[in-house]
């Protein structure tokens, strides 16, 4: 009984332990491995904060620096906008743009992400858009 | 008569300096971004913000000389002189981490008083920990926010989704004092996409200025017509 009791302890610490350390350790950084991402950026900003005033397509222009910091275009811009092309949901697009109530369906059966449903509604848009001159011109009118 | 006038003047004095009021802020700014697709994002310049004007302002000398303003949650973009986009964001002058610091609300992000209510308070080694949950409708949309305080000072962050999985993490490290005034130098940002992919996101402040009574136009700055 004295066994069985010690092993119910032990395991309901050992639970316990596993409890509280795992809301703290939410809170672990692993530093160097978010550096190791970063070094290529490091050195961009330590060349732009020597360099005042240059500018990216400055940059650009020095084929020996473009294979230095690995160039290419990017934002200018602290914050996305709300719905970016990247966001584009193509299934829920397509869903829009051949038959909308289905892309709808989907949505609200489906459980999806509101990039899903703005997918279907620009999808349906764009149908509308591209549909209603050649129906009209289909029917002479 | 003298030694009454002279404690009145202490407690007026010391009720000043507690109840101090911060209106400004401005900093050299850097944001790089390392996302999960590979793509890097590198933006610096300075930025203003007074609590009064409500707006934003984002002088970028890097990638391009641009200035962008956030006036509510609209993003406006000027190159000489010219608005070349409004775009609306998810963000709001309210929650950024400079209106926060200024009315002394970064400890607890501005969830205190928002739609996110404190659920629970635990303490582990240097830690503080709090969870908070959305109240009421906003539930059924909003995942959970737990953030850590270490020395009465803000470290952690980690937000959820409605399903429970983490989407991002921020955390807010060598806080420098301004005029009595703590700011986070340097805040390192983990976001997580659909597919568990991480991003990293590192924003560096430098020569933080408090206060600053120049830059008017700055500060209020109108947007051209």
């Amino acid at each position: 009984m004295k066994k069985i009791l010690y092993l119910f302890s032990f395991c309901a610490l050992v639970f316990i332990g596993k409890a509280n350390a795992s809301t703290a350790s939410l809170f672990e950084l692993n530093e160097s491995e978010v550096q190791l991402e970063m070094t290529d950026l490091n050195n961009l900003e330590s060349y732009v904060e020597l360099h005042q005033g240059i500018t990216l397509s400055d940059l650009m222009q020095n084929v020996n620096l473009v294979q230095q910091f690995s160039l290419k275009s990017m934002p200018s811009r602290p914050f996305s906008p709300m719905f970016s092309f990247d966001d584009m949901e193509w299934f829920g697009f397509l869903w829009g743009f051949c038959c909308f109530p289905v892309g709808f369906i989907i949505y609200f059966v489906g459980d999806k992400e509101e990039e899903y449903l703005i997918s279907v509604i620009i999808g349906f848009v764009l149908a509308v858009i591209i549909g209603g001159p050649s129906y009209y011109h289909y029917r002479g009118i | 008569m003298r030694l009454f006038s002279t404690i009145l003047l202490i407690i007026c004095l010391a009720n000043t300096s507690f109840s101090q009021q911060f209106f400004r802020i401005k900093a050299d700014f850097s944001i790089k971004q390392k996302k999960a697709n590979g793509e890097s994002t590198l933006i610096m310049g300075k930025v203003y913000y007074d609590k009064n004007a409500q707006k934003i302002i984002y002088i970028n000398t890097f990638p391009k000389k641009e200035t962008d303003v956030l006036i509510d949650t609209v993003l406006y973009s000027i190159i000489d002189n010219k608005i070349i986009s409004k775009n609306s964001t998810f963000f709001t002058y309210k929650y950024s981490i400079f209106h926060l610091a200024l009315i002394g609300n970064l400890s607890t992000f501005g969830l205190d008083g928002s739609v996110y209510k404190l659920v629970k308070t635990e303490k582990e080694k240097d830690l503080v920990i709090t969870t908070w949950q959305a109240d009421g409708k906003a539930k059924e949309k909003l995942g959970k926010i737990i953030l850590s305080t270490k020395n009465k000072k803000l470290y952690g962050v980690v937000v959820f989704d409605n399903k429970n999985k983490i989407v991002m993490k921020q955390f807010f490290k060598n806080f420098v004092n301004v005029n009595g005034m703590d700011f986070p130098s340097e805040i390192t940002q983990i976001s997580y996409n659909a597919s568990g992919k991480e991003s990293y996101g590192i924003t560096t402040y430098k020569n933080i200025v408090v206060d600053d009574i120049k830059d008017d136009n700055i500060y209020n700055f109108a947007l051209p017509k």
